[in-house]
């Protein structure tokens, strides 16, 4: 008999049986179609959300005062002029009050602005780094016309607001915000909730106590109420930045408890297991313990919770700047795009105010796959495939 | 509209007839014309009785007590259950007589008489008399342990000239028998005789409330709706909490029409109880309200369904109601800890009158109209609103949208942006920062702020928007005075000396610095005293130069950046006959009846 080769040894090393439980939750969750679908769709809209300021046409805050609710621009496009086929421009336009009072917006004629890639636009930095003005695409022949001037040329792919600001842009802009504020949150609500309930369940008797008497106090809160108590705390000279960053944790403030319960049922089972006992008795610190026995059983539930809570931040964020709360204007969030929808007229006339809504729900539902997905990958009694 | 009236009426409305109304713009002349023209064509028909009236209402009443109520969702159903002794036309806003059916006055404006009506009966047919009047005054308006709402407008402040000091005096009521009754007044003050359209209440119920000092518990929503006694048209016939109001026709009302028939023709008017404006829309498209308060953004909604569903929208010319923007300069500390109200360098800039024209001449208020109310407005100037006729001062000093201007004055001040961060820095290098404050859920508020936001950045001035809880914001106006910019509105009427709570230096509601013991400039000592005159002349032209004067130094002084009114639009189903469109209302709701 020869010896067998090489390759088909490490093959046999690399079967299912073999490998890291990770790598095969890793690979049932490859083989799961939503849960992928939702993965891809998130990484487009984080990749979007990162690289917003070069993507987006202009800056959240440029406006044309004259063009309130200009609809979608995406069907304004011209390809043809008198000498046939064009790169493709748009014209100006301005708006008119039909006989119903109805904003009515009409091409101005003889303007015409081609939409060009690698525009010159409004200055930023590209990845809070290098100083540019570059943009994907943009409006050409603009340069020179005034950014006060109210009727200016501007690229409203996916509409304007009640401001005259490109929804589109903001759409991007908000995205930073409103993707961004399940992270952080999660972050810190992951950290706390492992930490607080592994203490309370390891230790128990009169710590654990204390501590679950805490958790209940604030779960028994109203959420709601305690967000807006927390929120009217905030100073009003407060930068826009330092705001977003008192609303993720006043949001994390609230969420940490349930987390800790669950956690520390976890871990009350657990260390009662026999290793943890023989590390206590072999004189391990308490905290060494906790986090490197304890903890990291309990971490396919955490990361499934994790998963499915951020949709929860991210709708936290958005109701609270829904009613006024949360991002102030002229700063772009999902949620604050869509207070405009809160008036029947304006969802009847301008549907495209929508559109932040479409994308928190895709958002949420791609968490949600994704949450399902790791569950069913995390799952140690899961089917070995 | 009856209550309209009765709102104004409440609001102390000028003694006198109204000749022009100036028109904010140009374009609005010929509507203007045309609702005056309509108010001087219309002459009411005989009616037929029957059918009922539906509106739909935000909040239900909070009382049943009109003597101490101070909110619309209760007075708006109470003023169709009490009655005054005179009332506002809703053609020509002239006084018309009431309760009672004439009145004298002395040569000097010091006494008057009112001849009372005779056999008016209240709604449970005891009769109506001189007794009742005067309870009414001694015993509920002027009784100290009653926040009566009608106080205030009763209340005459004058200047005691032998002792120099500011004087509130009150009326003075007495019978001279069971249906004449005399009005002595400290002074003469002009909106006496429109301010006589406060409600009159029963003193054989009341009476005994007030002597065992239950008054002010009397009559609250949880009465037996049958009890509410009142003269007026309606009663209140049922009442379901947060779902409807009902109110049924007095078969005591003492009007008749020109017939012999007897008012109102209607025999019901109800109330719905919504949750918010969106659904009043709703309600009105599915034909289970008659009338609706239109806005702005509302009206091409509507618009395109008048005949399919079968009403009409009728433009009312500009609102009463103000949006304007103030900076606090109160100079005073707080006397606990000794803190002044606003930063003391804040305070210098606000006090800086070029300052304020920048600011005045940074606000877009063309954008506010198009963009916030829909086109559907008008820019104003003068404190007073062009819908209170010739009072408006189409004259005064315009600060009209001009960013070049703004940072003129700016820069004529030596503020310049000196580390080039885009915010000018003052003399002393603090840079021009502070913030604007507004309720947080009135959207067109907060939809003025962030216009305002935006301008003021374009000339060096950075602005934090706030936008806080109702009554939070109203703290701090009237009591820790820590505010430092401010948009909010106030509601006005015809007869301007009701803007003395405002515009008096003494005045808890003078926002930019109220409770002064003496004016802290001249213009604001001037502005009092135009105002105490105003309130004391009676020769109607020389008090429309009075208060045109007041509009003039308050434009030149600029302590309050006025933005735009928005245009007053209802929307009535054409069910109704004996109704026009005018500048004061849409129809006497005692005389409307169904086509």
């Amino acid at each position: 008999m020869s010896p067998e080769p090489e390759t088909a040894i490490r093959e046999r090393r690399g079967t299912p049986g073999s490998r890291s439980p990770f790598r095969r939750a890793l690979s049932r969750l490859r083989r799961n179609r939503l849960a992928m679908l939702g993965f891809w769709i998130l990484v487009f809209l984080y990749g979007t959300a990162i690289f917003a300021d070069f993507l987006s046409p202009h800056h959240y805050a440029a406006s044309a005062r004259k063009k309130a609710y200009h609809p979608p621009m995406i069907t304004w496009v011209h390809f043809f002029d008198e000498n046939g086929l064009t790169w493709p421009y748009v014209r100006n336009s301005a708006f008119e009050f039909d006989e119903n009072q109805r904003k009515v917006y009409r091409e101005t004629p003889g303007t015409a602005y081609p939409i060009g890639l690698f525009v010159t636009g409004d200055a930023y930095r590209f990845l809070g780094l290098i100083e540019t003005r570059l943009h994907l695409f943009g409006l050409r022949g603009v340069e020179n016309i005034s950014h006060t001037d109210p009727n200016r040329p501007m690229l409203f792919l996916l509409g304007s607001d009640n401001f005259g600001r490109d929804v589109l842009s903001r759409l991007l802009y908000g995205g930073r915000i409103s993707l961004s504020v399940g992270l952080v949150g999660v972050a810190i609500t992951f950290v706390l909730g492992m930490l607080i309930g592994g203490a309370s369940g390891y230790f128990g008797g009169r710590t654990d106590m204390l501590i679950q008497r805490l958790c209940e106090m604030l779960m028994m809160m109203p959420g709601f109420y305690l967000l807006l108590a927390l929120r009217a705390a905030i100073p009003a000279d407060w930068s826009s930045f330092e705001t977003y960053l008192a609303i993720v944790v006043i949001l994390s403030f609230i969420g940490w408890a349930s987390l800790a319960r669950i956690i520390r049922g976890l871990v009350l089972s657990i260390s009662e297991m026999d290793y943890v006992t023989s590390a206590r008795a072999m004189g391990v610190p308490h905290s060494r313990i906790i986090i490197r026995h304890v903890l990291p059983n309990t971490f396919s539930y955490a990361i499934v919770a994790a998963t499915m809570s951020i949709p929860g931040y991210i709708l936290g964020e958005s109701g609270l700047s829904l009613i006024g709360l949360g991002i102030q204007d002229p700063e772009a969030s999902w949620g604050n795009m869509l207070a405009l929808a809160m008036d029947i007229a304006q969802i009847r006339f301008h549907p495209w105010i929508l559109i932040p809504g479409v994308l928190i729900f895709i958002t949420v539902m791609a968490f949600n796959y994704i949450g399902d997905g790791l569950r069913d990958a995390l799952d140690p009694h899961g089917v070995q495939q | 509209m009856y209550r309209l009236i009765r709102a104004m009426v409440a609001l102390t409305v000028t003694a006198f007839g109204f000749t022009a109304l100036e028109p904010a713009h140009s374009r609005d002349l010929e509507l203007v014309e045309r609702l005056k023209k309509n108010a001087a064509e219309f002459r009411h028909e005989i009616g037929k009785p029957g059918g009922t009236l539906t509106y739909s209402t935000i909040s239900g009443p909070k009382t049943f007590n009109l003597a101490i109520s101070t909110e619309t969702s209760s007075t708006e159903i109470l003023d169709y259950v009490f009655e005054g002794l005179v009332e506002t036309s809703w053609l020509t806003a002239e006084v018309e007589p009431g309760l009672a059916e004439r009145w004298e006055s002395s040569e000097d404006g010091i006494v008057w008489t009112f001849f009372l009506r005779k056999g008016v009966k209240w709604a449970d047919g005891a009769p109506f008399s001189t007794d009742d009047v005067i309870f009414t005054f001694s015993r509920i308006i002027y009784n100290d342990d009653i926040p009566a709402s009608a106080r205030p407008g009763l209340t005459i402040r004058y200047r005691d000239d032998v002792a120099q000091t500011w004087k509130k005096g009150q009326v003075k009521a007495e019978k001279v028998d069971e249906h004449t009754v005399r009005f002595t007044l400290p002074v003469p003050f002009a909106p006496f005789l429109r301010a006589m359209g406060t409600a009159i209440y029963p003193r054989h119920i009341l009476e005994k409330h007030v002597d065992d000092g239950t008054f002010t518990s009397t009559w609250d929503v949880g009465t037996k709706p049958g009890d509410i006694i009142g003269t007026g048209p309606f009663t209140i016939e049922r009442y379901d909490a947060g779902e409807r109001i009902v109110l049924g026709r007095n078969p005591r009302y003492w009007q008749r029409d020109a017939a012999g028939k007897p008012l109102p023709y209607l025999d019901r008017i109800v109330y719905l109880v919504v949750p918010n404006l969106a659904t009043s829309l709703l309600k009105f498209q599915a034909g289970e309200t008659d009338v609706l308060e239109v806005t702005g953004e509302h009206y091409p909604i509507l618009k395109p369904q008048e005949t399919a569903k079968n009403f009409t929208l009728y433009k009312r010319g500009p609102n009463f109601g103000t949006t304007f923007l103030a900076l606090n300069m109160n100079a005073g500390k707080n006397s606990r800890n000794d803190a002044p109200f606003v930063d003391p360098v804040k305070l210098g800039w606000f006090r800086t009158l070029d300052f304020r024209k920048a600011v005045a001449h940074s606000i877009d208020k063309d954008s506010i109209i198009d963009n916030v109310m829909n086109g559907l407005g008008y820019p104003q100037w003068a404190a007073v609103s062009p819908a209170a006729g010739d009072f408006h001062n189409p004259e005064v000093t315009r600060y009209p949208y001009d960013i070049d201007k703004a940072n003129a004055l700016l820069d004529g001040l030596g503020w310049f942006d000196g580390d080039g961060d885009g915010v000018r820095e003052d003399a002393e290098g603090n840079n021009i920062v502070f913030t604007l404050a507004t309720n947080s859920g009135n959207t067109v508020r907060e939809r003025v702020c962030t216009i305002m936001k935006q301008d003021l950045a374009r000339i060096g001035v950075r602005v934090n928007l706030r936008f806080l809880e109702f009554n939070t914001l109203v703290s701090q106006l009237t009591s820790t005075y820590d505010w430092e910019a401010i948009v909010i509105g106030f509601t006005g009427g015809v007869e301007p000396h009701h803007g003395i709570n405002f515009w008096h230096s003494g005045e808890r509601l003078h926002l930019w610095f109220p409770n002064q013991e003496e004016p802290a400039t001249e213009w604001e000592k001037r502005i009092d005293g135009l105002f105490v005159r105003g309130s004391r002349e009676l020769e109607r032209r020389k008090r429309v130069a009075v208060y045109r004067e007041f509009q003039q130094i308050a434009s030149d002084h600029v302590p309050v950046v006025y933005t735009a009114l928005a245009e007053r639009i209802t929307a009535v189903r054409n069910r109704f006959a004996n109704m026009t469109p005018t500048l004061f209302g849409l129809f006497d709701v005692r005389r409307l009846h169904l086509k």
